[in-house]
Protein backbone atom coordinates (compact mmCIF):
# COMPACT_ATOMS: atom_id res chain seq x y z
CA UNK A 1 0.00 0.00 0.00
CA UNK A 2 1.77 2.88 -1.29
CA UNK A 3 1.94 5.66 -3.82
CA UNK A 4 0.60 2.75 -6.65
CA UNK A 5 -3.15 3.75 -5.52
CA UNK A 6 -2.40 7.24 -6.33
CA UNK A 7 -1.54 6.22 -10.06
CA UNK A 8 -4.26 3.88 -9.93
CA UNK A 9 -6.71 6.00 -9.27
CA UNK A 10 -5.36 8.74 -11.25
CA UNK A 11 -5.14 6.57 -14.55
CA UNK A 12 -8.88 5.25 -13.68
CA UNK A 13 -9.79 9.47 -14.01
CA UNK A 14 -7.75 9.54 -17.03
CA UNK A 15 -9.73 6.44 -18.83
CA UNK A 16 -13.00 7.03 -17.29
CA UNK A 17 -12.60 10.71 -18.48
CA UNK A 18 -11.31 8.93 -22.39
CA UNK A 19 -14.50 6.49 -22.34
CA UNK A 20 -16.87 9.25 -21.75
CA UNK A 21 -15.52 11.48 -24.42
CA UNK A 22 -15.69 8.56 -26.69
CA UNK A 23 -19.45 7.69 -25.61
CA UNK A 24 -20.28 11.16 -25.77
CA UNK A 25 -19.38 11.88 -29.13
CA UNK A 26 -20.86 8.62 -30.80
CA UNK A 27 -24.37 10.48 -29.42
CA UNK A 28 -24.40 7.83 -26.24
CA UNK A 29 -24.85 10.43 -23.77
CA UNK A 30 -26.79 8.13 -21.12
CA UNK A 31 -24.15 5.26 -21.75
CA UNK A 32 -21.62 7.84 -21.07
CA UNK A 33 -22.81 8.90 -17.61
CA UNK A 34 -22.69 5.15 -16.65
CA UNK A 35 -19.57 5.07 -17.21
CA UNK A 36 -18.88 7.97 -15.61
CA UNK A 37 -20.25 7.05 -12.44
CA UNK A 38 -18.93 3.41 -12.68
CA UNK A 39 -15.36 4.83 -12.74
CA UNK A 40 -16.62 7.13 -9.04
CA UNK A 41 -17.76 3.45 -7.78
CA UNK A 42 -14.37 1.76 -8.75
CA UNK A 43 -12.18 4.48 -7.26
CA UNK A 44 -14.61 4.78 -4.54
CA UNK A 45 -13.64 0.70 -3.60
CA UNK A 46 -10.17 1.04 -4.27
CA UNK A 47 -10.02 4.01 -1.72
CA UNK A 48 -12.09 1.75 1.03
CA UNK A 49 -9.17 -0.68 1.55
CA UNK A 50 -6.75 2.21 2.41
CA UNK A 51 -9.29 3.73 4.74
CA UNK A 52 -10.08 0.71 6.60
CA UNK A 53 -6.45 0.02 6.86
CA UNK A 54 -5.80 3.69 8.21
CA UNK A 55 -8.89 3.61 10.42
CA UNK A 56 -7.56 0.11 11.92
CA UNK A 57 -4.13 1.56 12.74
CA UNK A 58 -5.39 4.79 14.62
CA UNK A 59 -7.26 2.24 16.59
CA UNK A 60 -5.02 0.39 17.77
CA UNK A 61 -2.64 2.69 18.46
CA UNK A 62 -4.64 4.72 20.39
CA UNK A 63 -6.09 2.00 22.03
CA UNK A 64 -9.93 3.30 20.90
CA UNK A 65 -12.64 0.59 20.68
CA UNK B 1 14.47 10.72 5.96
CA UNK B 2 10.88 10.56 5.84
CA UNK B 3 9.86 13.75 5.57
CA UNK B 4 11.07 14.07 1.71
CA UNK B 5 8.77 10.70 1.29
CA UNK B 6 5.62 12.52 2.30
CA UNK B 7 6.43 15.60 1.12
CA UNK B 8 7.41 13.57 -2.43
CA UNK B 9 4.27 11.56 -2.17
CA UNK B 10 1.87 15.03 -1.49
CA UNK B 11 3.43 16.91 -4.73
CA UNK B 12 2.56 13.70 -6.57
CA UNK B 13 -0.88 13.67 -5.33
CA UNK B 14 -1.46 17.23 -5.54
CA UNK B 15 -0.28 17.41 -8.91
CA UNK B 16 -2.09 14.15 -9.86
CA UNK B 17 -5.17 15.60 -8.50
CA UNK B 18 -5.29 18.60 -10.37
CA UNK B 19 -4.66 16.79 -13.90
CA UNK B 20 -7.60 14.62 -13.07
CA UNK B 21 -9.76 17.63 -12.15
CA UNK B 22 -9.66 19.11 -15.37
CA UNK B 23 -11.36 15.82 -16.59
CA UNK B 24 -13.82 14.70 -13.94
CA UNK B 25 -13.93 16.68 -10.69
CA UNK B 26 -15.53 13.63 -9.09
CA UNK B 27 -12.16 11.76 -9.26
CA UNK B 28 -10.09 14.06 -8.14
CA UNK B 29 -11.47 14.29 -4.44
CA UNK B 30 -10.57 10.50 -4.34
CA UNK B 31 -6.82 11.11 -5.41
CA UNK B 32 -7.07 13.93 -2.70
CA UNK B 33 -8.26 11.42 -0.14
CA UNK B 34 -6.16 8.72 -0.86
CA UNK B 35 -2.71 11.23 -0.93
CA UNK B 36 -3.82 12.50 3.07
CA UNK B 37 -4.60 8.23 4.11
CA UNK B 38 -1.13 7.82 2.41
CA UNK B 39 0.89 10.40 4.22
CA UNK B 40 -0.89 9.42 7.57
CA UNK B 41 -0.14 5.42 7.47
CA UNK B 42 3.25 5.94 6.33
CA UNK B 43 3.98 8.10 9.85
CA UNK B 44 1.48 6.33 12.07
CA UNK B 45 3.32 3.34 12.74
CA UNK B 46 6.31 6.08 14.15
CA UNK B 47 3.43 7.07 17.06
CA UNK B 48 4.01 3.82 18.66
CA UNK B 49 7.09 3.95 19.76
CA UNK B 50 6.25 7.73 21.23
CA UNK B 51 3.18 6.24 23.14
CA UNK B 52 5.00 3.71 24.76
CA UNK B 53 7.41 6.81 26.09
CA UNK B 54 4.75 8.49 26.97
CA UNK B 55 3.25 5.69 29.23
CA UNK B 56 6.15 4.68 31.03
CA UNK B 57 7.00 8.19 31.70
CA UNK B 58 3.53 8.42 33.12
CA UNK B 59 4.29 5.32 35.23
CA UNK B 60 7.41 6.39 36.32
CA UNK B 61 6.12 9.29 38.19
CA UNK B 62 3.00 7.39 39.47
CA UNK B 63 0.32 9.41 37.44
CA UNK B 64 -2.65 7.12 36.89
CA UNK B 65 -2.78 4.89 33.45
CA UNK B 66 -6.43 5.41 33.34
CA UNK B 67 -5.90 9.26 32.24
CA UNK B 68 -3.04 8.55 29.72
CA UNK B 69 -5.95 6.18 28.42
CA UNK B 70 -8.42 8.72 27.91
CA UNK B 71 -5.52 11.29 26.28
CA UNK B 72 -4.71 8.77 24.29
CA UNK B 73 -8.49 8.30 22.95
CA UNK B 74 -8.72 12.31 22.96
CA UNK B 75 -5.99 12.26 20.46
CA UNK B 76 -7.34 9.44 18.21
CA UNK B 77 -10.55 11.12 17.79
CA UNK B 78 -9.03 14.38 17.01
CA UNK B 79 -7.06 12.59 14.55
CA UNK B 80 -10.17 10.83 12.82
CA UNK B 81 -12.23 14.21 12.94
CA UNK B 82 -9.50 16.07 11.42
CA UNK B 83 -8.96 14.04 8.57
CA UNK B 84 -12.73 13.58 7.84
CA UNK B 85 -13.29 17.34 8.36
CA UNK B 86 -10.40 18.27 5.68
CA UNK B 87 -11.66 15.64 3.49
CA UNK B 88 -14.87 17.41 3.54
CA UNK B 89 -13.47 21.04 2.85
CA UNK B 90 -11.26 19.50 0.08
CA UNK B 91 -14.82 18.39 -1.48
CA UNK B 92 -16.00 22.24 -1.23
CA UNK B 93 -18.67 20.96 1.40
CA UNK B 94 -18.03 23.32 4.59
CA UNK B 95 -21.75 22.75 6.31
CA UNK B 96 -20.90 18.71 6.33
CA UNK B 97 -17.15 20.11 7.46
CA UNK B 98 -18.64 21.53 10.31
CA UNK B 99 -20.69 18.58 11.46
CA UNK B 100 -18.04 16.69 11.31
CA UNK B 101 -16.04 19.00 13.80
CA UNK B 102 -19.19 18.90 15.79
CA UNK B 103 -19.42 15.40 15.78
CA UNK B 104 -15.68 15.54 16.99
CA UNK B 105 -15.95 18.11 19.75
CA UNK B 106 -18.91 16.06 21.13
CA UNK B 107 -17.19 12.37 21.36
CA UNK B 108 -14.02 14.51 22.92
CA UNK B 109 -15.80 16.20 25.85
CA UNK B 110 -17.93 12.57 26.78
CA UNK B 111 -14.74 11.01 26.64
CA UNK B 112 -13.00 13.64 28.82
CA UNK B 113 -15.83 14.04 31.15
CA UNK B 114 -15.12 11.67 34.01
CA UNK B 115 -11.83 12.93 34.32
CA UNK B 116 -12.84 16.45 34.60
CA UNK B 117 -16.05 15.65 37.05
CA UNK B 118 -13.00 13.89 39.49
CA UNK B 119 -10.46 16.56 39.16
CA UNK B 120 -13.64 18.92 40.19
CA UNK B 121 -14.45 16.29 42.69
CA UNK B 122 -10.65 16.35 43.74
CA UNK B 123 -10.46 19.67 44.23
CA UNK B 124 -13.53 20.02 46.20
CA UNK B 125 -12.20 17.70 49.07
CA UNK B 126 -8.72 19.46 49.14
CA UNK B 127 -10.87 22.74 49.47
CA UNK B 128 -12.96 20.82 52.22
CA UNK B 129 -10.02 19.77 53.76
CA UNK B 130 -8.39 23.89 53.89
CA UNK B 131 -11.00 25.42 55.30
CA UNK B 132 -13.89 23.20 57.28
Amino acid sequence: MGVEILFKIASLGVIAAIITQLLKQSGRDEIATIAAIAGLIIGLLMMLDMIEELFNSVKQVFNLY
Amino acid sequence: MRIFTIVGIAILGVSLAVTVRSFRPELAVLVGVVTGGVVLLSVIGELTGLIDTLRTLAEQYGVDTGYIGVLLKIIGIAYIAQFGVQLCKDAGEGAAAAKVELGGRILILSAALPAAVQMLSAAADLLGRAMP
